[in-house]
């Protein structure tokens, strides 16, 4: 092993037979993949036959931070956790922030896959390089805070870090995450359903050991720029967050209001990030080893009497409480319980957020199932008989939190709104498809494809369905300033309207979904200013091995590739990479008015993707850009 | 010729809400005395619809500019 930043060992945990062993790759592996998503997808193409149930045992679950993990890099508090998704059926991989990765790695182990299915509820115990199955039964249908504050104190240790899945994971709910830290989500995708389908209740990580890192020289430099300006860079985050998103995107008719039928929502103000900040907001919190703080964490006392403010609304005052220990709402929460529902109560989507929390389920694809119901109300497509009197209405925010409780615990109709939009719309039967929104099955992000239209093309090609993550923001690269200077380390782009989708536009499209793949492999904070060299050079410094900024992007362009291969391997093709028809035709009033994402213009951009990537006409990699990215020979013995 | 550029959000730190502009011929023009952070990402209206930063502009025309990832130098003394 001569890869600085890995152990050289990855942990193989078969909860049926109550065995674990260690496999160890060769250093190739850990140089070319780094960790994180490259990881999952090869393993999943490698140890996962095709077509199997993702809620079968057979199904591996991956806990895959990378070599910068225990490096104490600012930026690198965060893992991986991949699978099958029993959401879409194509990969999941879900990057999560917090200590638990950091953790982990310091325990001696650069991933962790769980095979199998354990016959009662368990956990796993691990402890610089110490593995023990222990039993569960105690812990199942408890809050995540209980299950943390638990198992510390039958541990008796108070610096253990844990992994769980809440009560929607162990009622296998499709969009169900996976907590760590008690509030910190692997949120998309439904890895929590397969933690749960697989009696895993938790992983708890303990570690006292740094991985080795070759060269601090080149590391410790990286770090110094960070700390020099993050105040200015990432600014934004220190000051406010992504909470601002509600008031932005308000401001310029791109806030998903109505299930993306409306462009903006006259209650925005009243589920405001501001408003949060001047109410309920009591601090901000970090992962480990980031000095940047930019989460919500909320709080509310049922007696608190809160300062007088003109937007603040609510039904539930007195009526309900905030818990610090949950965290709050970010971004997507108060835009997936807030706009998208018409709900303009932040007391009521501050505790649904805390719900997610509690029993581990995805904001985002929750609320956007909540709309879909809320629209098949008001369409007439749902009748009380089919859902037990449980009818929904725009606004109605007593309703979300019924509906967050029944979907939990899978009660009533929530058993059915479990399954996600999807497999609900193909329940309901009839015309009720053509009211999702959705790609593979994922429901959308709250960001407004017509307003950023590569990110739209993001949105078809993800390999785990929409996804605003390993996407481009066009708005972005409207001006000159660092984000087009990023780039420029391998090409110069100028300023691009947001609504292009030109060839420029997706070379630039090309570049940063490589480099945001790269961010999901090294599992680093997507938040961060980095450039591509500072990232390069990070690497270069832990591993020993030279990275240059091209090498760094083809980390990421091999974890796409890697994943494209298991997507297709699963039945996906290029008909699956499309835009539901609603987010593409143009709204009517507001900034927006017009402003439309073209068939034409969309096909051409998405297929020029396709060739910038190397891939045939039908998106599928050729083998001569299998070969120049170094896979051929893992893929072949990964087929073996 | 007459531009009238409107700044909202955190960009009113760096400008007054309302400005007029006398000589400009795309929108960047109008804008490069504004020294607008460079972590800021900007949604560009003229006249209410959806522009660009190459925008060629006429007499009378409104610039509407809208942050959307809000700068992070504090334009003015605070503790």
């Amino acid at each position: 092993m001569t890869v600085g930043g890995a152990w050289g060992k990855l942990l193989h945990v078969d909860l049926e037979t109550g065995k674990h062993w260690t496999e160890q790759p060769d250093d190739e592996l850990y140089l070319k993949l780094v960790g994180g998503r490259g990881l999952i997808a090869y393993l999943l193409l490698r140890d996962l036959p095709k077509g199997v149930d993702p809620l079968a045992p057979e199904n591996p679950l991956i806990f895959a931070p990378g070599l910068l993990q225990g490096s104490n890099l600012p930026g690198s508090g965060r893992h991986a956790v991949g699978a099958k998704s029993p959401l879409t059926g194509a990969i999941a991989s879900s990057e999560v922030g917090g200590w638990w990765g950091h953790e982990f790695k310091r325990a001696g182990f650069d991933a962790l896959i769980v095979h199998g299915r354990a016959a009662e509820p368990v956990y796993l115990w691990i402890r610089d390089g110490q593995v023990e199955i222990r039993p569960a039964a105690h812990l199942w249908g408890r809050d995540t805070a209980e299950v943390e504050q638990r198992i510390r104190a039958e541990l008796d240790d108070a610096r253990v870090r844990v992994a769980q899945c809440g009560v929607a994971g162990e009622n296998q709910v499709l969009f169900a995450s996976i907590m760590h830290d008690i509030n910190r989500a692997a949120g998309r995708g439904g890895l929590g359903a397969v933690m749960g389908g697989k009696n895993l209740k938790a992983v708890a990580v303990r570690g006292t050991k740094s991985p080795p890192v070759a060269n601090r020289r080149l590391v410790t430099p990286v770090a110094k720029w960070l700390g020099e300006n993050y105040k200015t860079k990432a600014g934004w985050a220190v000051r406010i967050g992504t909470v601002q998103g509600v008031l932005n995107w308000g401001a310029v008719g791109a806030l998903p209001t109505r299930n993306f039928r409306d462009p903006m929502f006259e209650g925005r103000e009243r589920i405001s990030g501001q408003l949060m900040h001047e109410t309920i907001l009591v601090q901000r919190d970090t992962c480990q080893a980031c000095p940047i703080y930019c989460k919500q964490v909320v709080e509310y006392k049922k007696e608190q009497e809160l300062p007088p403010n003109p937007y603040l609304r609510s039904d539930f005052f007195h009526k309900i409480s905030l818990d610090r220990a949950y965290g709050g709402p970010e971004y997507e929460t108060l835009a997936s319980f807030g706009s998208l529902l018409r709900v303009d109560d932040l007391l009521a989507v501050a505790k649904a957020n805390e719900y997610c929390a509690r029993w581990g389920m995805d904001t985002i694809s929750l609320g956007m199932t909540i709309a879909f119901v809320m629209e098949c109300v008001e369409r007439g497509l749902l009748s009380e008989e089919q859902t037990g009197g449980f009818l929904p209405k725009w606004g109605d925010a007593q309703a979300l939190l019924e509906a967050v409780e029944l979907i939990a615990h899978r009660r009533g109709f929530g058993d059915k709104m479990a399954l996600g939009s999807k497999r609900l719309a193909e329940w309901i039967g009839g015309d009720a498809r053509q009211y999702t929104v959705e790609v593979k099955g994922q429901e959308l992000p709250m960001h407004e494809p017509r307003l950023k239209q590569a990110l739209a093309i993001g949105y078809a090609t993800a390999p785990i369905g929409a996804d605003h993550m390993v996407n481009l923001h066009d708005t972005s690269y409207t001006k000159p300033g660092d984000s087009l200077e990023r780039v420029a380390e391998v090409q110069e782009i100028p300023p691009l309207p947001v609504d292009d989708l030109g060839p420029q536009k997706m070379e630039l499209f090309y570049h940063e979904v490589n480099w945001r793949h790269a961010q999901d492999c090294t599992v680093t904070c997507h938040f961060y200013p980095y450039r591509y060299s500072h990232l390069a050079q990070a690497l270069s410094g832990v591993t020993g091995h030279e990275y240059s900024v091209q090498d760094l992007l083809a980390v990421g362009e091999r974890a796409q590739t890697l994943s494209r291969l298991f997507n297709l391997r699963e039945g996906f093709t290029q008909e699956d990479d499309r835009l539901p028809r609603r987010v593409m035709k143009a709204f009517e009033e507001g900034p927006l008015a017009g402003v439309e994402i073209s068939e034409d213009a969309f096909y051409a951009a998405r297929n020029y993707w396709y060739k910038l990537m190397g891939w045939t006409e039908e998106g599928v990699p050729t083998p001569e850009r299998l070969q120049s990215l170094g896979l051929t020979e893992i893929l072949k013995e990964a087929m073996e | 010729m007459s531009i009238t550029l409107r700044v909202g959000g955190s960009l009113k730190r760096l400008a007054k809400p309302i400005t007029f502009i006398d000589n400009a011929r795309t929108v960047g023009e109008a804008v490069a005395h504004l020294d607008l952070p460079e972590e800021m990402g900007l949604v560009i209206l003229v006249n209410g619809k959806l522009a660009h930063w190459d925008t060629p502009l006429s007499d009378g025309d409104e610039i509407q500019l809208t942050p959307v990832i809000s700068g992070g130098r504090r334009i003015k003394e605070s503790a």
